[in-house]
Parts: structure tokens; sequence; C-alpha cells
């Protein structure tokens, strides 16, 4: 069964990020990335939709393929109407986290990826692009 | 003429003794549509046909009584239902048809002469919701059941040797499970006072941030109990996104295979494996 892509998931409690990462193995299996490529995949998508979980308990991710440049890839893009981040600058260092984590889920998202956006405000919400280009 | 107080049509005779005349005609017209409509291969006929007899003498107890609520004994029998056909599978909406259906068919026996007790139909509506209730209650019982027991037949320790205990661990190791395997690989140790354990990472599809911080609290508390972890079967494209992720378990003893992390404990035990002569 293969869902349809763009595919929007809701991302509410610990249970929804098992689905989010079968719909990410999934979107990625259908572009043939590598097995490396596709556990990063998987990997930072279970660690933005924890985040999503952790300090925004409630949000979505949008699963879509990215084209340009003669390449193509795949885009997931993590939206919640959270608290927001105060410090992004903080945040993305290693080793700084407000919760209880090892406050390396952004930072390691971050290095996993081709491209990577956040833009977050502080009562409005964060919003996160992770872009992996097939090789 | 407008007559308010008697529901029957005929006046004379009361509801429950004409459903009780009728009883083997109505029985049979109801068995007849559920035949047709039901379309439940998973529940044999005898079941049916035993379920609607029952449920039927109870609705015209209940209406003889007066009684608009369900007695104990119409609750459990509906329950009953509702579980049996939970257990085979049935849908809600299947369950729901089975009680809703003999509105159905009295409606059609009756159609001009109909004994339109109100309290007929609010008995029947009560028996549905009832049924309802009873179903998802089962239902949830089911999936609470399978998940504990998932949660069990997830949490493996093996002795692997005298000493050595083996926990492979599969699938996502989330808090709850993380919890689960901490709590039983604890006691394991305790128990069987082994000095080594090899947690085996080979089915876990990613390891994150918190997949690696529960491994780290998990090595943590057998350290405190006087046994070493050592993490096996992290893969070469786990251990490259590890690494990518800034994940850092240089304190912990790791290797590639379940194999050699046996190894190293004969190694640390002095146990050396010998081809025979």
């Amino acid at each position: 069964m293969t869902e349809q892509v763009p595919q929007t998931l809701r991302i509410d409690d610990e249970a929804s990020l098992p689905a989010v990462r079968r719909a990410v193995d999934e979107a990625g299996r259908s572009l043939g990335f590598g097995l490396v490529d596709q556990t990063k995949l998987m990997t930072a998508a279970s660690e933005l939709a924890r985040n999503i979980v952790l300090y925004a308990w409630d949000g979505k991710v949008t699963i879509e393929h990215s084209a340009g440049a003669g390449r193509r890839g795949l885009r997931l893009t993590f939206e919640d109407g959270g608290p927001g981040i105060s410090d992004l600058e903080r945040a993305m260092q290693d080793g700084y986290s407000t919760g209880k984590g090892m406050g390396l889920g952004l930072p390691g998202a971050k290095r996993l990826a081709h491209e990577f956006f956040i833009d977050s405000k502080p009562g409005i919400g964060t919003r996160v692009v992770f872009v992996l280009w097939r090789r | 003429m407008l007559d308010t107080d008697t529901h029957t049509d005929t006046g004379t005779e009361p509801a429950p003794a004409l459903l009780r005349r009728d009883r083997q005609e109505t029985l049979r017209a109801w068995n007849e549509y559920l035949d047709r409509e039901l379309r439940a291969p998973h529940i044999d006929r005898r079941t049916v046909v035993e379920f609607c007899s029952s449920l039927f003498d109870g609705l015209v107890e209940a209406l003889e009584s007066g009684r608009t609520t369900l007695s104990d004994d119409l609750q459990s029998l509906l329950s009953a239902l509702s579980v049996e056909f939970a257990e085979r599978g049935l849908t809600p909406s299947q369950t729901a048809t089975f009680v809703f259906s003999l509105k159905h068919v009295l409606n059609e026996r009756y159609e001009n002469t109909a004994p339109t007790v109100v309290g007929l139909h609010k008995l029947i509506d009560a028996m549905g919701l009832h049924s309802m209730d009873a179903f998802i209650g089962r239902r949830e019982q089911i999936i609470r059941r399978q998940s504990q027991e998932l949660l069990d037949l997830s949490v493996p320790v093996v002795p692997l040797w005298e000493g050595i205990l083996s926990l492979p661990i599969i699938g996502t190791l989330d808090s709850t499970r993380a919890q689960a395997i901490t709590e039983k690989l604890l006691s394991e140790i305790a128990r069987t006072g082994s000095r080594y354990a090899l947690l085996d990472i080979s089915g876990v599809p990613t390891v994150d941030t918190q997949t690696a911080q529960h491994l780290a609290k998990t090595v943590a508390a057998a350290r405190l109990m006087g046994a070493e972890c050592v993490i096996t079967g992290i893969r070469p494209a786990i251990a490259q996104v590890m690494v990518a992720l800034g994940i850092n378990l240089s304190n912990i003893a790791t290797r590639f295979s379940l194999a050699e992390g046996l190894r190293y404990c004969f190694d640390r035990l002095n146990l050396s494996v010998v081809r025979g002569s």
C-alpha cells in the first residue's frame, strides 16, 4: 500500500511517531534512497516529530517530493502552534535543551539534512523544513 | 376516534400477549431477515437463533412488567451477544443491526395493526445502545490485553551463558518500552546474579537521541547493580547516523554483532572457546 505524496500527518502524542516514521520510510523508498539516507530520514523525522510532542503537544508534518537543479529529494515540513523557541541560536547548539533531552535533536537533525530551515515565533509556533536530496 | 391510553390497535389485546401469540412466526421472520441482512459467516446460525429467541423473550417480559429500563438479565444477555460478536470480528454496525432489526421485523409484521407501544421502541433502542456499549467495551478490553501482551512479548531476557544475559530489542524503543525493558533487565540481573548483559539493537529501525538516552539510562541502572552492558547489533547505517546526530556512547562497550559481544564477555570472564581436537 503506497500512500499519496504529498501527505500530511497529525502529530499529537508519542503514538503518532511510528506512523510518521512509516510514512517517511515509504516516501523515501519510493524515491529510491539508499540505506544510510533512509535511516537519516527516519531518524530526523523521529527527532523533529518528537520535539512537537514534547514541546508543542500538537502539530503536523507534510511529506512531499522536492525537485530542483536536476535532482530529486524529499521535503519534510514540521509545523506546530506551540510556545515557540525564544532563543533559536542556542536551541541550534549541541547540548542545549529546555527539557530533559540530550539537546541534540535540532542540531543533530540539521546535520542529517542537506537543507534545513527553522522559523519560530514565541507564542505562535515553530516551522522546521528538512530536505534530503537523492545522491 | 383518538384513544391515547390504549396503545394497541385492537384495544382489547395488550401488546405483550399479542407478541407472545405470534412468537414463532416473528422469530422465523427475524431469523430470515438476519440471514439476508447480517452477512456474518463467522457466526453460526444456531447461535443467532438462540440469541434471537432469548432477546425476544426478554423484551416481552420487560413489556409485561411495564419497565422501561433493561433488567440485569437482559443486560447480561446483550453483553454476552456483543462479546461474542466482537470476538468473532463482526463490525459494530452488524451488532447494532442485529438488535435494531427486530424493530423492522415487528413493523413489517404489524404494519397497520401494530402494537405501537412507545415502551417497545424505547426498549429496543435501549437494547441496541447497551449492545453497542458492551461491544466497544469488549473491543477496548481486547486492545488493552493485546498491547500488554505485546509489551511482555517485546521484553525477552534470555540467559546466554552462566552470568551473561541477552536482551534482543526489536522495534521502536519508546519511553514505555524502555521502562519495561529496564525493569525486566534489572530484575533478571538480580535473579540470576549475572555480571554481563548484551543489549542487541539489530531489530531497532532507528536510533534517535531519545532511544540513545533510554539505552544509556538502562546501562547506567544495570551498572549500579554491578552488571556491565554491551550494546550489540549497531548496523553501519545506524552508526553513521548516530555520529551525525552527535550521540556519544563512548563510555559504553559496543560491538557490531551479538557474537562479538559474547566474545567480549567471555574475555572479561576469562573464558575461552577452544576447538575440540
